[in-house]
Parts: C-alpha cells; structure tokens; sequence
C-alpha cells in the first residue's frame, strides 16, 4: 500500500515543508537576535544576571509580536498539512479502508487487532500533534500518520522514517536478542530498522491503536520486515513473564502521563527475561538542555496535542527504573543521522535510557 | 479535554484565526505558481497537455531544487515584515 499524492497535493506539501523551513532557518535566528536584546536589557536591570530558568525566559518572550507569529505559523502549517493530507485521500478512502482489513497474501509477519481493547482516558483526551481524531479515530490515521512525519520533520528521519530507529540500534550493546518487543509502535518507522539491527530475532510490536498497527502491518510487509504486531496496551500485555531478552521504545514516553509510565515500566520488568536489557529513546529533559531551548520545547505542551510534554520532561526517569527494580541503569547520547531537507527546529541529539533486569 | 478548542498564540484569537486564512490563501497561490510553472514546461516541450499530465507530473531532482529554492523566495516574500524592526 503506498499512496502517491498528485500534484496538487505535492504542491502543498511543499509549501508546508517550504514554511517548516522558513520558520527554523529564516525565522528562529531572528526571534533568537530579537530576544537577545530584551535579554541584555534584563541583565543591566539585573546587575548581568541573565534569565535562568525556562519561565523567565517566557516572560521575556511571551509578549513578542514575532514568538507570537513564529508559533502561530508553526500551529496553522501543521493544521494544514494533517486537512491536506486528509482531503487529498478522501476519494480513495473505500478502497484504502478496504485494503487495511484484507488479510496481505503471503505475509512473513503478522497483525491482530483487539476491538475490545479499552483505550485509556489520557489517549482518548487527545489528538496528538493537533493530527484530527488522533490516532485511533480514524480509518485511515496509521496512514495519514505516515505521510505527515515526513513533511513534519522536514525527512529528517530518511526516506522509510528509520533514522531514530537506527540512532537506537547503534547504542544497543551487542548481545544475544532472540526476542524483541516495540511498545508504543505506531506505524513500525522504528521497528523495522530495529529488526534490521538484530536479524533473526523474533520482534514483536504493540500500539493501543487498531488503524496505527493494521497499516504497520501493511508497511512492513512491503518493506520486507518480519514484524508481529498486535493491539495492546503498554501498561498491562497479554505477553508471558519473562519473554523477551529486548524492550524498547522510541520518542514514545512523552506522550504517557507519569503513572501510564510507571504501569509501562513495571510491565516491563514483568515480561523482561532476567539479565534482559530496556532500552528507550527520547529528547533529553529540561535539565539538560538551555533555559531557551526548553521554553521553545515546552510550547509542544500546550500548543501541539502533547498535554504530557512537560511532566515527561521534568520527569527523573532513571529513578522510576530503579523504583521498579531494574539495574545498571545508564543514560547515553544518540546521534541520529539528519537526512533532512533544510534545518530543523527540534535537531537536538536523542538521550536513550537503558536498564537491566 | 480532546483539542476541541483550538490553541491560541494571539490574546485574540482572532489573529490566529486571520493568519490560518492568509497561509491557506498562500497555500492556493503557492499551487497555482506550481500549475503554472508545469503548464508553461510542457506547453514548451509538447505544445499540448491535459489534466491528467499536471497531476501526475513528476519533476527531476534538479527541477525539485528549482522549485524549493522558488518556493523558499515566496515565503520569505510572504513573511517579509518580520525582517523589519518589528519585535
């Protein structure tokens, strides 16, 4: 299953990407020299004292006219690009449903969805990235999904979308993997690089939503990836105790509240086998990054159908590993190779936490 | 607290609401400029074309450089204000 948009639908995408690139090249340096001198101003006031935290950077920044169009260009190119993309597949959205529910002849992985499944309430609140009725409330949202990270990211990520998948892998420290589990997979951008990194493995991959993994399922298959996907949910699976050697996630725990985090990792341990290894990749917390950065990170919270950003980012995530019993617990930086067209906006190297049962 | 109503930058959001309709407005222009540049591309190498033809146009890499470098120009024409004194 793969879509090609005609040309009126490229030519937006391309005027999306074009204000993407716009905003990170051309308009955060200038916000930034902006900013600076009201930060200059701030500091004579203050005897040289420069804004420290991320809410006095806000306070200097939350009145300027251009934070206030930056941001809101930002808003308004995402909103068109998820209608875009949904319009430009309206008419073929029979034949697309369809084949979302037709069993892929010859199929080297699997998929089973769970229409019982309850979907949790801090989900179900939400449509992530402003994406319209989310993840689970459409049809066709694992393919919409796919075609928006792309042009969202500016394809940074590489043409299949793997790049991150690939940053983990290369942290991953050689072992023995005979069975690996996704939580959290989405579409399987991260999962089949993962399953390239370890072949032979038996990889498993699981997402609350039904629409997100029947078109991972069809994905994967295309692509050559040997990938069971089933509809579960990551705080309590269906797995046994102690079945898999690898656990991991990918840019997955921001969009958890603490608890589901806690639930997650505990559930981990759970089916982790002893001596198994977890492994998740995330954006560093607020701690690590410049009072700037983490107040232009935080808008996400508010602004982007990510109400969990901030309390992941403030988050001690190797103390909740350790409450739940795991050991050798260790954080390490992750390049991820930018295959992007232009400069992007949240360019900062990944931080993958790590632990062992 | 599903994102019924919609974030806001502006205090009124009226402004947000006005520059959602200037980027659509953009949006049609920016597909109109693409329109024309493939209608004035093939009406030179075939001197006729159809519908079909423009939607399923492909450009080459190099006709897709041309085209970003095109489309970053008019963008920053759009946005050419905020290089003002404007804070």
């Amino acid at each position: 299953m793969q879509i090609e948009p005609n040309r009126t639908s490229q030519a937006t995408f391309d005027y999306v990407e074009g204000l993407k690139r716009y905003i990170a090249e051309k308009f955060m340096p200038r916000l930034r020299a902006a900013y600076e001198i009201r930060e200059q101003r701030y500091a004579q006031a203050r005897n040289g004292e420069k804004p420290a935290t991320m809410e006095q950077v806000g306070e200097l920044m939350r009145p300027m006219t251009l934070y206030r169009y930056n941001r809101a260009i930002q808003q308004a190119s995402q909103e068109l690009m998820w209608r875009v993309i949904y319009e430009s597949l309206e008419p073929r959205r029979p034949e697309l449903a369809g084949e979302l529910n037709r069993p892929t002849e010859n199929a080297i992985g699997s998929v089973e969805t769970d229409p019982d499944l309850e979907m949790p309430k801090y989900y179900t609140a939400v449509d992530f990235h402003l994406q319209p009725r989310s993840y689970h409330g459409d049809d066709l949202a694992g393919v919409v999904y796919d075609i928006g990270v792309p042009i969202y990211v500016l394809h940074r990520n590489g043409s299949d979308s793997g790049e991150s998948g690939r940053a983990l892998a290369s942290v991953i420290p050689p072992g023995r993997y005979e069975k690996i589990l996704d939580m959290g997979c989405g579409v399987g951008q991260k999962t089949i690089p993962m399953a390239d990194a370890f072949p032979g493995a038996e990889v498993h991959a699981i997402d609350l939503s039904g629409p997100m993994i029947k078109y991972a399922h069809k994905r994967a298959e295309r692509m050559g990836g040997k990938i069971h996907f089933s509809q579960q949910n990551v705080e309590r699976t269906k797995f046994a105790n102690e079945s898999f050697d690898l656990v991991f996630s990918t840019i997955l725990l921001h969009e958890l509240p603490p608890g589901a985090i806690r639930n997650m990792i505990a559930e981990i341990y759970r089916v982790l086998k002893p001596g198994g290894l977890t492994a998740h990749l995330n954006l560093p917390p607020y701690n690590q990054v410049s009072p700037y950065n983490a107040f232009l990170m935080d808008w996400e919270t508010h602004n982007n159908g990510e109400p969990y950003w901030h309390a992941f980012h403030e988050l001690d995530l190797p103390a909740i590993f350790r409450e739940a019993g795991f050991k050798n617990i260790r954080e390490v930086t992750a390049e991820s190779k930018n295959t992007g067209r232009g400069a992007y906006s949240g360019k900062s190297p990944y931080l993958v936490t790590m632990a062992e049962k | 607290m599903s994102v019924t109503h919609r974030p806001h930058q502006f205090d009124d959001p009226a402004i947000d609401t006005l520059l959602s309709i200037v980027l659509s407005l953009g949006n049609e222009v920016f597909a109109l400029r693409d329109r024309t540049r493939i209608i004035e591309k093939m009406l030179e190498a075939k001197g006729t074309i159809s519908r079909a033809d423009i939607e399923a146009y492909k450009p080459t890499p190099e006709e897709e450089a041309e085209i970003r470098n095109d489309n970053d120009a008019f963008i920053a024409r759009l946005f050419r204000v905020f290089e003002g004194n404007l804070e």
